[in-house]
């Protein structure tokens, strides 16, 4: 290998001392990425990937640490093979310098090197790939649907009838927050009847696109109560960022009560004044056009929503599709898939300001209506009041769940992992 | 080869233009493919700028929470576009302008294959860059305007938004309704997933998107087309497939990419339009029939299988012409030659084979079944083979040798080093249980703008520096130019290094705009800060072509003491490249001739190469004199292409037939009977001038 040695350069005593200044921009930079990396400032990150809280996480997680880690190593490697080659070779001279062509014996090792990385990192991959197909496909998981709608989500449990007396009603809907109890092996069936979306909750599971034509499955075991941050990861059109939801996993008498609430007429003391908001305002009516609220006369008004998925003609006229599901929406965090916290204030703002507050919603803006005359602020307020009084007398399920980025990842391991079955549908 | 007798044709006499040196007309009518070269860098430079305009505005609506700098609607559209505008309209034509200058003086050659062809290429590619960025045109003021109100409103309060509102519903021409163009800016992504491009759920601005990659696509077949003939007819006598420079090897593998990858999305783009306009339901799953929604029978799956056919080819497409450039420049700065030039070419062409079997690794989370998943997981870790031997092949060319770094050396070895992050959070993305958590988010956005701006942009910046003197005869000025790298490099790492980060704390791309509580801002204005040093360097770049372009010097044939034949003969050179067509016998026949030759034992007088210095050094030795070259090249002698109208005229024909198509509709009312009359004159234009073309005489 003696064609690899370096010619010994006379001045490389006077050339080492000139060789350092030209290092400072190379080593500025990295001291300012090696600073910036460090100095990240502590925000709860809800959406991060390398929190993982469960065990379908904690594979995906095993894997990204075993590439980042081989990736260090050759990133390490190559650059400071770059490094010491760009310092050490240097021109000092007008000397040309021996004329290598190459080195059968070199190009065959970084060949067969890289290969053998690769077959190593492989292996793993295939296992966990087969492993969380197969467990897509457990036939006694806890089944909830998933529809992917511009842009929102709905959200239905077919396990779980709206009105046991009656399976005619269908099963039981809501929207933009998937109340799951702890433990339950789900298997989530992803639909979509207009473009593509893609269900991702980072610290439950990685994402699957929602195609339409296909149902999708993606599967995760709920094994730590908590509320997890999920989003729409596939660019679906105008709103595509505020497509968010939440998966709030419970204990099961939480997700029992939750239930028994959904069927159940909203409690009558949401509101003082009236002292019977079952009966919705009069204004309600509009709504019913493509809302429902389970529980109430509101189910009853109106049978049929709108078959389409909600569309723009070519003239730019909004055609709605069906809404979310308003059962028990004063429990929800968010108005409009994570655009708004949920307050009556801003009720207030999103009925009075629809299309402002959400780019591009199918909703329409009955208040300030672009052709006619609205609804007047004491509708409106009446809205408000009645929206905001539908949820169960004795709290909302998941009120007092830590955030999921905030669960301290030894309480997932320290969990059995026989407890975490699949006999979780009620 | 020197004088070929021309057939005489009996043609009818069609008017053609005289062989001018200078002057716009001469520019419209060239067939020299270093003009077209220089026209191709320079369109492709302009919509750098345009397409950094977009990636500035992106991230400045990012750069803190819940931002109002641009509504979601323009959002969409300015990423959409940088996308579109960066992978069509700057690297490819960038690419291509280094095909046309390079490709024909390393080869021997006088120009390519089919020169007007070539001018046709060029004057097409124009017709479907102007088809996508004329509705861009008309909406950047309107956006810039929109900015200035908002931070007017921030600043004094309102009543400025409401004036501009009230300016952009003021239109003189009533028969434009509104604005004209600047709703129609493509908004669905550079990848246009169907269902969002159907007609439910979109408007016109995909049509302009769609025939706009038509037309791109009809002008990269005719230009790799040509580049393939070229390079397999027209190399100088001796120059074996293996003697060839590893640039031109670059060219005929993305050459052939294209040619093989195109079609596919000819056939994507030719179904979406009927889906559109003709009621076919290629990929709708689902169609609304009086209000209800029916099953159509179509899938989604089918656009994305047919684009990422295309689309991973293309991303080759994309970087071998960068990998092509750093074997050609890293060899000359390190005085050696490039190490195991069969194996570089052997793994081009293995990427390029690769490269068509791995187009599922996008579609990882669509729900395609574990084995698909992993036989394509398994291709994906393959391309990394090669390419990790090409990264160490260009560490071991530069071991051992006498290294300069000059500003074209900094940017090759900065792909070297930059490019294998890119690589490596690539082969992550292989890893699927990781690419389920990575796919979609910014950790993609990062991986990529590693290998496509740390790759290929690096090297394609490297590339001006290096090969600027040969085309104007002057050098760029290397301090600048060092400013110039280092900027890129530090604004490069700061804008995109930051969004792994952020593709880890789970944004997805496309958003456009997020909520506080995300998390997210830190890194975004970490990233914003670095997308300013971006633009600076440009600026710097800017300024360093102005002072070049002001200065008085000569270089020689050679500045930089390469090895290739394109730096035997004059710079810039001659309209008619080589006055003698050289003999190769050697890989780097400069290099041969100067420092090996005398040492041969045989030491025969071989390397024609040699003849050419050597004329150049004593131009009074030469058995024909530069006057008499000059002379025959005038009047046709030496086999040279005349200019001509028609490939300008069949480009101009091509865009008023599609800007037709795209323009009749109700908005602008100018049909007639029902007959798109500017598609009409386009159609007319076309077929005359094809016409015209055919029986145009070639000498």
């Amino acid at each position: 290998m003696s064609r690899f040695v370096p010619r010994q350069s006379d001045a490389s005593a006077t050339a080492r001392g000139g060789r350092w200044p030209r290092l400072i921009p190379l080593l500025a930079l990295v001291g300012v990425v090696v600073l910036l990396t460090g100095c990240g400032p502590e925000v709860a990150q809800p959406y991060t990937t390398i929190t993982p809280q469960n065990e379908k996480t904690e594979d995906i997680q095993n894997l990204y640490k075993i590439t980042f880690w081989a990736s260090l190593v050759v990133f390490i490697g190559v650059q400071a093979a770059i490094a010491y080659t760009a310092l050490r070779f240097r021109r000092r001279n007008e000397d040309r310098p021996e004329q290598v062509h190459g080195s059968r014996k070199l190009e065959i090792a970084w060949t067969i090197i890289p290969a053998v990385i690769l077959l190593v990192l492989f292996i793993p991959t295939a296992q966990t790939i087969f492993k969380h197909a197969a467990a897509a496909e457990a036939e006694d998981a806890f089944r909830v649907d998933v529809l992917g709608k511009q842009w929102w989500w709905e959200i239905s449990y077919p396990t779980i009838p709206a009105n046991p007396d009656d399976p005619g009603q269908g099963p039981l809907i809501t929207a933009n927050e998937v109340i799951l109890p702890v433990g339950a092996n789900v298997v989530f069936v992803l639909q979509s009847n207009n473009v593509i979306h893609s269900f991702w909750v980072p610290q439950l599971s990685g994402k699957t696109d929602v195609m339409p034509g296909h149902d999708n499955r993606l599967q995760f075991i709920a094994e730590k109560p908590g509320v997890y941050w999920g989003e729409c990861a596939e660019f679906c059109g105008g709103s595509h960022a505020w497509m968010r939801f939440k998966v709030k996993v419970v204990p099961q008498d939480e997700f029992d009560a939750w239930i028994a609430a959904w069927r159940t007429p909203p409690a009558t003391d949401g509101n003082p004044d009236t002292a019977d908001v079952v009966e919705a305002p009069p204004a309600f009516g509009a709504c019913l056009a493509c809302h429902r609220v389970s529980g109430t006369n509101a189910q009853i008004a109106g049978q049929g929503l709108p078959a389409n998925p909600g569309y723009v003609e070519q003239d730019g006229t909004v055609v709605p599709g069906p809404g979310p599901n308003l059962s028990l929406l004063a429990c929800r965090d968010t108005i409009g898939a994570g655009i708004l916290e949920n307050t009556p204030q801003n009720m207030e703002t999103w009925l009075k300001r629809t299309n402002e507050v959400k780019e591009g919603v199918y909703m329409p803006n009955y208040y300030d209506p672009p052709e006619g005359e609205g609804l007047s602020d004491e509708q409106i307020d009446e809205l408000v009041t009645y929206l905001e009084s539908l949820k169960p007398a004795e709290g909302c399920p998941g009120d007092n769940l830590l955030v999921g980025s905030e669960v301290a990842p030894s309480d997932v391991e320290a969990l059995d992992p026989d407890q975490v079955t699949g006999d979780a549908s009620p | 080869m020197a004088s070929i007798a021309q057939p005489r044709i009996h043609a009818p006499a069609l008017p053609r233009p005289k062989a001018a040196p200078s002057g716009l007309w001469s520019w419209l009518t060239t067939v020299d493919h270093k003009r077209i070269a220089v026209l191709y860098g320079v369109t492709a430079f302009i919509f750098f700028l345009v397409g950094g305009l977009e990636a500035l505005l992106i991230r400045a609506q990012l750069t803190r929470p819940e931002n109002n700098i641009v509504d979601a609607q323009r959002y969409n559209e300015l990423f959409t576009m940088h996308g579109t505008t960066m992978i069509f309209l700057v690297v490819m034509p960038l690419s291509v302008a280094l095909f046309n200058l390079v490709v024909p003086l390393q080869l021997g050659a006088r120009d390519v294959a089919f020169p007007r062809l070539n001018g046709f290429s060029y004057w097409t590619f124009l017709a479907g860059a102007a088809i996508l960025n004329i509705p861009v045109l008309f909406a950047l003021p309107e956006v810039f305007i929109r900015i200035a109100g908002v931070a007017w409103t921030n600043f004094f309060g309102s009543g400025l938004l409401t004036t501009v509102k009230t300016f952009f519903d003021f239109w003189p021409f009533p028969w434009f309704n509104g604005w004209p163009f600047a709703q129609y800016v493509p908004d669905q992504g550079w990848y246009g997933y169907a269902p969002l491009t159907e007609r439910l759920f979109s408007g016109r601005e995909i049509d302009f998107w769609a025939l706009g990659l038509q037309v791109l696509g009809v002008a990269s077949m005719a230009g790799a087309f040509n580049f393939i003939v070229t390079i397999i007819n027209l190399r100088a006598p001796g120059m074996t497939m293996m003697r060839m420079p590893i640039f031109s090897w670059a060219t005929l593998i993305t050459s052939i990419l294209i040619v093989m990858a195109f079609p596919a999305i000819t056939i994507a783009l030719v179904l979406l339009t009927f889906d559109r306009f003709g009621g076919t339901m290629f990929y709708r799953a689902f169609s609304l029939v009086d209000g209800t929604l029916v099953t159509a029978g179509g899938d989604p799956m089918l656009w994305q299988h047919l684009f990422w056919i295309f689309g991973h080819p293309e991303v080759y497409i994309l970087i071998l012409p960068a990998f092509g450039l750093v074997s050609e420049i890293i060899p000359v700065f390190s005085r050696k030659p490039l190490f195991g030039y069969a194996v570089m070419v052997y793994a081009i062409a293995a990427i390029a084979f690769l490269g068509f079997g791995v187009w599922v690794h996008h579609m990882f989370t669509t729900g395609i079944g574990p084995t698909p998943t992993a036989a394509f997981a398994a291709a994906t870790m393959l391309i990394a083979i090669p390419t990790g031997v090409k990264i160490l092949n260009w560490a071991a060319t530069m071991w051992g040798g006498s290294l300069s770094f000059t500003t074209a050396m900094l940017f090759a070895v900065g792909l070297v080093s930059q490019f294998v992050i890119g690589g490596l959070s690539g082969v992550m993305h292989a890893v699927v249980p990781v690419d389920t958590q990575h796919n979609d988010s910014y950790f993609v956005v990062a991986h990529f703008h590693y290998v496509l701006f740390g790759g290929s942009i690096f090297a394609l910046l490297g590339a001006l520096y290096f090969y600027w003197p040969k085309v104007f005869g002057k050098l760029l000025d290397e301090r600048l130019g060092k400013l110039h790298f280092w900027l890129t490099f530090l604004g490069f790492n700061l804008t995109f290094f930051p969004m792994h980060f952020l593709g880890l704390a789970g944004m997805p791309r496309r958003y456009s705009t997020y909520s506080f509580e995300s998390g997210w801002w830190f890194w975004n204005v970490i990233a914003t800060i670095g997308a300013l040093f971006i633009a600076a360097s440009v600026l710097v770049f800017l300024i360093n072509v102005l002072r070049t372009a002001q200065s008085k010097q000569e270089v020689g044939p050679n500045p930089w003491d390469a090895g290739t034949l394109e730096w035997a003969i004059p710079s810039p050179p001659p309209v008619y490249n080589f006055r003698i067509i050289p003999l190769v016998t050697h890989r780097d026949q400069l290099w041969h001739d100067k420092y090996d030759r005398h040492q041969e034992a045989h030491g025969r007088p071989d390397g024609l190469a040699d003849a050419i210095v050597e004329l150049d050094q004593h131009p009074e030795r030469a058995a024909v004199g530069v006057a008499e070259l000059e002379a025959q090249a005038e009047e046709g002698s030496i086999h040279l292409p005349n200019p001509s109208y028609y490939p300008l005229l069949c480009g101009i024909g091509i865009f008023l037939l599609a800007f037709g198509l795209l323009i009749n509709n109700p908005h602008f009312q100018l049909g007639f009977f029902g007959i798109p009359i500017v598609s009409g004159i386009g159609f007319v234009l076309l077929v005359t001038s094809i016409y015209g073309w055919s029986f145009e005489p070639a000498g």
